[in-house]
């Protein structure tokens, strides 16, 4: 009934994504009355609720970033690490059953929930932006290359790491419940709603090893001349970052074929 | 969570097709799943989810259909029109069959395959393939 074209390799991968993109897009928010409503209610909740605590010490900006702004600079690049990486890691036990049509591959699913996860975030952080414009906070974006710089590694680091888990998970379920315990923490310790030049300077090692401070220090920097990061560093999230995109595509060369076929 | 409909325009869309209404309504014609087609696929008994799948596959021209045990889908009267499709797809295409059932392949097939054993052999006419498979 209907004749197929011959497509070219690259047209097929756009296809299949875009497919598993619209199938995801309803499982995402098709089962909650609000939609996607609450892609933009969760960060407003959590920016209002830590404006509040800190402004009850009567200060109302951290260099320069006045409270709302900083937690958004905080709050959502930390959402492009962590959505990400939750959502690939999860991608392929998600469409297992679609691996049955062979033009259907475990990358194709984990690029498609990338690219959703990254519009959602996009549309919610252009949102929060005019919303700050409208109310007259002082919102502005100083160098917006060196943003757009953070929000892409943030981004690659979570689907690299969400790429690494995903494919130790297909092999080990268990290590769901080790990965789980590990990453609890990071929400505490990546900078959300602290700048690393809040911290003392003899325990701050404690908390630069970790590639997500750089991400929302330098998110920071980027919109905000005003803001002198105290040791972040674009170079060493961008390094980790590729680091572990690599070990991650390096794994799922290795492992696909037997994630397919399980 | 998927429906029929999504479950057939998921399809449609990665194998790259155009008329991607043109085929919702073949498919829930063919499937006579009625209204059920718009419900969740997890709702379905076996037999309308075979019916959904065996619908899918016949609203493309493929090359080649892989299909397996095909006579277990649906009432007699879905798996007389089931084979009817099939053989108009034969025209134009080949087709592979996993099978018990000696008449069914011998409606459909020239050659055989017999797996025994682990070991599969190849016979250039069906007959004497099924003569073997009865013969194990």
């Amino acid at each position: 009934m209907t004749q197929l074209k011959k497509r070219h390799p690259a047209l097929i991968v756009r296809d299949v994504i875009f497919a598993i993109f619209i199938r995801e897009l309803k499982g995402r928010f098709g089962a909650f009355r609000l939609g996607i409503g609450w892609a933009i209610i969760d960060p407003v909740a959590f920016i209002f609720m830590m404006t509040v605590f800190r402004s009850i010490t009567g200060s109302h900006s951290v260099q320069g970033i006045p409270f709302p702004v900083f937690f958004m600079l905080g709050y959502i690049p930390f959402n492009f690490f962590l959505k990400v990486q939750s959502q690939v890691t999860g991608a392929i036990r998600a469409s297992q059953g679609l691996f049955g049509y062979r033009q259907v591959k475990p990358i194709d699913a984990i690029l498609a929930r990338t690219l959703l996860e990254c519009l959602i975030l996009l549309f919610v952080l252009a949102l929060l932006f005019l919303v700050f414009l409208w109310v007259g906070v002082d919102v502005q974006v100083d160098n917006p290359l060196l943003l757009i710089a953070s929000i892409f590694f943030l981004v690659t680091f979570g689907l690299g790491l969400g790429i690494c888990f995903c494919i130790l998970q297909s092999r080990f379920p268990e290590s769901e419940k080790f990965i789980d315990i590990a990453m609890r923490p990071l929400f505490f310790i990546s900078g959300v709603f602290f700048s690393l030049d809040e911290i003392p300077q003899q325990y701050r090692h404690y908390i630069d090893w970790n590639p997500i401070v750089h991400g929302t220090e330098m998110a920071r920097a980027a919109c905000y001349d005003s803001f002198s990061s105290a040791g972040g560093s674009i170079e060493y999230l961008a390094f980790w970052a590729v680091f572990f995109l690599f070990l991650g595509l390096a794994l799922y060369r290795l492992e696909w074929k037997r994630i397919v076929a399980s | 969570m998927m429906t029929g409909r999504e479950g057939t325009r998921f399809v449609a869309r990665i194998h790259g097709a155009q008329n991607i209404k043109e085929i919702e309504s073949f498919t829930q014609e063919f499937s006579e799943l009625g209204y059920n087609y718009d419900l969740p696929v997890r709702t379905y008994s076996s037999g309308m989810r075979s019916r959904l799948a065996f619908a899918i596959s016949m609203a493309f021209d493929f090359d080649t259909y892989l299909l397996d045990e095909i006579t277990s889908v649906g009432d007699p009267r879905f798996q007389k029109k089931a084979r009817a499709a099939l053989n108009q797809k034969r025209e134009t295409a080949n087709v592979i069959m996993v099978s018990h059932a000696p008449g069914l392949l011998k409606e459909f097939c020239d050659c055989g395959i017999v797996l025994d054993d682990g070991k599969m052999t190849f016979y250039e006419s069906i007959d004497r393939a099924i003569t073997i498979y009865n013969a194990l």
